[in-house]
């Protein structure tokens, strides 16, 4: 019923638990090393990719593709064989490829430290302060090659359902305590968790499909897809490859659309309801447009169960949303589901007039709590802003700004790139009046400058250099005035960029 | 200008002022879009313009300290800099730049002088025979990757970082931003070669930048917004010390911010619309005729400091020679830059972005 990704620093370890766990539930298991073996047949250097990532993390447009084949190539196998669930994998970061699938049972295995370190004396041959040595370079290794492939550091415990230290653990015991827990209907399939899926699979099976076909195997791609609908973002600088997007995607089973859009980046719009007449969508799209951007839409509806409660300390807690149970049925099931008119939030027809105006980077929806949402925020995508509109609207006005604003510093804080509130949009990226004003009394200070230091060329330089007897005043006014005149003249190009839209 | 004045500045037309406002945007276009400092282009174009080295240097990097000051806000803005590792570089680059200008001062004090050279011959020489030495390295580095380098690529060689990760000697220090741990002891001399050539040659980034990511393991734009970060406390410490010495020739350092300032945007603007490959080829080839220019000028200082004998006519020839030179590559990298920004622009506003394939596999 599920599928169960096992995480550790030790692959023999993981490897035993993997297997032992499979053969109780009669689940396949797959490993990462047998992946990685196929990965390096069907053409991805992953010892390369290994080698670059642990050596030295330097990034690079050639490391980025391969770092995206690898993901992509993973994903699409692990989903192969997971089809519908049953599947038991272990690797190093597994547990980060499908996020928010609910029915993936996320499992970090600590191993004893002791046991490994007597392991590599008797396999390597190696005497104790060497084998510790190793053991802790193999672990740092492992942690960094996380952290570079998906941007997360595996030690943070919140990326697990169950961290099991294995110091006082059996094998044999660890696989029976798995085994009852991937029981809990907790981690049961769901048609949400099952879309969730379909839609990473299809995502990274037209990623491989791109990669493994010549004509597209040397662009920098971004997939995502939805329901079906796969977008596909390229640089501007290839847009030759725009023509071969939907011929080689033709093969792909489960895809409906094909969306191929020109972007030199992503802007990330997160909002509960969207509405392609609304000013926010204009503003958002004029700066998609100046950036060359595509604009990708979530629609986040805030678990209903969501609590945030202020502890004694006054910071902001929030409790885990309690999954709806499914009302029992006694295993009948019906043969076809009613037809539901399923309120998207306007995220179609937005998605539509994006698509009309050529800014379309696909659009999704996700139901949860601010870590799901970070979490469902790709770190392999190139997104230069995550825009936050209108959310928690069912929570009195000022608690939805208090909200607002702790999503703002938690995703600030969770993901490297610039979130801002829809209230400053117009403020950070569009001229107003008190803008306007400012342009014209820094023009007018800024003339003033050229003026008094051209006019009088002789007695500043005079007034500048020591031999006058002014050395003091000197150092104070060359370390005022340059950057004075640099916050000057910056604020003006930056204005007159701005009008010439190339901000 | 007169008197002691005429020795140390030169004498500014409106020829001369849209020269150096030149000369900053295309140092404004290069930084921008190489991510360094540009003074590799701004700090010999002043001084084929007849402008002292070492008040070229010490305008140059008033004017760096201004510029850095605008562009590590905005890199904090998008998360990039990593202000601890910044001031631990600092603390050792303030000395490198405090030797620097000491060194500069008194070469330029010292130089030239007995032959009937001009004065300030000697530090000319020795600005331009360390602008020569460190940036063929650079240029050849890059070179080098870039030769080895095919399309599945993985970036920069990496052999240095691959030598020093094994090394670990204490007191090492951990940093959150950049997301890496280094010996104190590496630190130090990166922060003391940085402020080193900032204060010689106005160019510390290209030391530092390419220090952090191969010697430190930091990220490409963590290490830039860093670097601009430690820019902004050098360029001032650097300015207030040649301020003190009284080499800072204001004018120009306003007339370079009011072309870097523009440049520098529209550099930035170029990075996104063209290959990294193709910023590193450009690259190299502007270092290298820079480079080649900064040469054609050495036997000119050579003769005034009476270590060559050739006739003091020829003194135009080479000035020229390297000022031609110097200019062909700025502008010949610029155009190529900003035909690329430009032909994106164009792109921008025709090109319908989103082609929708419907139902390509029903």
């Amino acid at each position: 019923m599920a599928i169960v990704i096992i995480s550790s620093t030790s692959a023999a370890l993981r490897k035993e638990v993997a297997e032992n766990l499979a053969g109780k539930l009669g689940y396949p298991c797959l490993g990462r090393e047998e992946l990685v073996d196929q990965a390096t047949e069907a053409g991805i250097p992953v010892g390369k990719l290994e080698m670059s990532v642990i050596k030295s993390p330097a990034q690079s447009e050639g490391l980025a593709r391969l770092k995206e084949r690898y993901l992509a190539f993973i994903t699409a196998k692990i989903c192969e064989q997971a089809g519908e669930g049953n599947l038991v994998y272990h690797g190093r970061g597994g547990h980060l490829l499908l996020p928010n699938v609910s029915h993936v049972f996320r499992v970090r295995l600590v191993p004893n430290r002791e046991y490994q370190i007597q392991s590599n004396m008797l396999k390597l041959r190696m005497d104790r302060p060497k084998a510790e040595k190793y053991e802790q370079q193999v672990n740092e290794d492992i942690e960094r090659w996380v952290h570079i492939i998906h941007s997360q550091d595996m030690d943070d415990p919140k990326q697990y359902d169950l961290v099991l230290n294995l110091e006082n653990m059996s094998i044999a015991n660890t696989g029976a305590a798995l085994c009852s827990m991937v029981e809990l209907p907790d981690f049961r399939p769901n048609p949400a968790s099952l879309a969730a899926m379909g839609n990473y699979c299809l995502a990274a099976r037209a990623r491989m499909t791109l990669a493994l076909d010549e004509r597209t195997a040397g662009a920098d791609l971004t997939v995502s897809a939805n329901e079906g609908v796969l977008t596909v973002t390229y640089m501007p600088r290839q847009s030759q490859v725009a023509q071969f997007i939907p011929e080689v995607l033709a093969g792909l089973a489960g895809v409906k659309e094909v969306l191929a859009t020109m972007a030199e980046t992503n802007i990330l719009w997160i909002q509960e309801t969207f509405n392609p007449q609304s000013e926010t969508f204009t503003q958002i799209n004029q700066i998609a447009q100046r950036w060359g951007a595509a604009i990708e839409l979530l629609r986040f509806t805030p678990s209903d169960e969501m609590v945030i409660e202020e502890d004694e300390e006054g910071a902001t807690a929030m409790s885990p949303p309690q999954k709806e149970k499914a009302p029992y049925t006694g295993g009948i099931e019906e043969d076809t589901p009613e037809a539901q008119v399923i309120d998207d939030g306007g995220l179609h027809q937005t998605l539509d007039e994006l698509i009309r105006q050529g800014r379309s980077g696909g659009g999704h929806l996700l139901q949860g709590t601010f870590p799901s949402l970070s979490k469902t925020i790709s770190r392999n995508v190139n997104y230069s802003l995550v825009v936050i509109g209108d959310l928690f609207l069912a929570r009195s006005k000022a608690v939805q700004t208090r909200l607002l604003r702790d999503l703002k510093v938690f995703l600030g804080e969770h993901i490297r790139i610039p979130v801002i509130s829809v209230d400053e949009l117009q403020k950070k990226y569009f001229l107003g009046g008190k803008e306007l004003i400012k342009f014209f009394v820094f023009a007018l200070l800024v003339l003033g400058i050229y003026w008094g230091l051209f006019a009088h060329q002789e007695t500043i330089l005079s007034f500048l250099q020591k031999y006058k007897g002014w050395k003091i005043f000197a150092v104070v006014v060359v370390g005022l005035l340059a950057p004075v005149f640099a916050y000057l003249y910056g604020t003006i190009a930056h204005v007159v960029l701005k009008i010439v839209k190339l901000d | 200008m007169t008197g002691e004045l005429a020795n140390l500045f030169i004498t500014l037309d409106w020829i001369t002022a849209i020269q150096v406002v030149i000369l900053g945007f295309i140092g404004g276009v290069l930084s921008g879009f190489i991510g360094s400092g540009g003074a590799f282009f701004m700090t010999p174009g002043m001084m084929n313009l007849g402008v002292n080295g070492v008040v070229a240097v010490a305008s140059n990097i008033t004017h760096k300290f201004g510029k850095a000051m605008m562009g590590s806000k905005k890199h904090g803005e998008m998360g990039n800099v990593d202000k601890k590792l910044g001031l631990f570089l600092l603390l050792t680059s303030l000395i490198g730049i405090r030797l620097a200008v000491w060194i500069n001062s008194l070469l330029f004090h010292g130089g030239g002088d007995g032959h009937g050279a001009a004065s300030g011959a000697g530090a000319n020489l020795y600005i331009s025979a360390v602008f020569i030495g460190i940036l063929t390295l650079v240029a050849l580095s890059m070179l080098r990757d870039l030769m080895k380098n095919t399309e599945e690529g993985t970036g920069p060689s990496k052999k240095i970082s691959e030598f020093l990760a094994r090394i670990k000697i204490p007191p090492l220090i951990s940093f959150k931003v950049a997301d890496v741990k280094v010996s104190l002891w590496f630190l130090m001399p990166v922060g003391l070669a940085t402020g080193y050539l900032a204060g010689t040659i106005g160019v510390g980034g290209f030391v530092g930048v390419p220090a952090m990511i191969y010697v430190f393991g930091v990220p490409t734009a963590v290490a830039a917004g860093t670097e601009l970060y430690l820019a902004m406390f050098m360029g001032a410490w650097g300015a207030l010390n040649y301020a003190w010495e009284g080499f800072v020739d204001i004018r120009m350092t306003i007339l370079l911010l009011s072309g870097s300032l523009f440049g520098v945007y529209l550099g930035a603007y170029g990075v996104k619309v063209v290959g990294e490959r193709y910023i590193r080829m450009v690259t190299c080839m502007i270092i290298l005729l820079c480079v080649l220019s900064r040469a054609i000028a050495v036997p000119m200082y050579l003769r005034q400091l009476g270590f060559l004998d050739i006739s003091p006519e020829l003194d135009p020839w080479f000035n020229n020679g390297s000022k031609f030179l110097l200019f062909a590559s700025g502008i010949s990298g610029v155009v190529m830059i900003l035909f690329n920004v430009f032909r994106a622009y164009q792109a921008r506003k025709k090109i319908h972005l989103t082609l929708s394939y419907g139902r390509a596999n029903p």
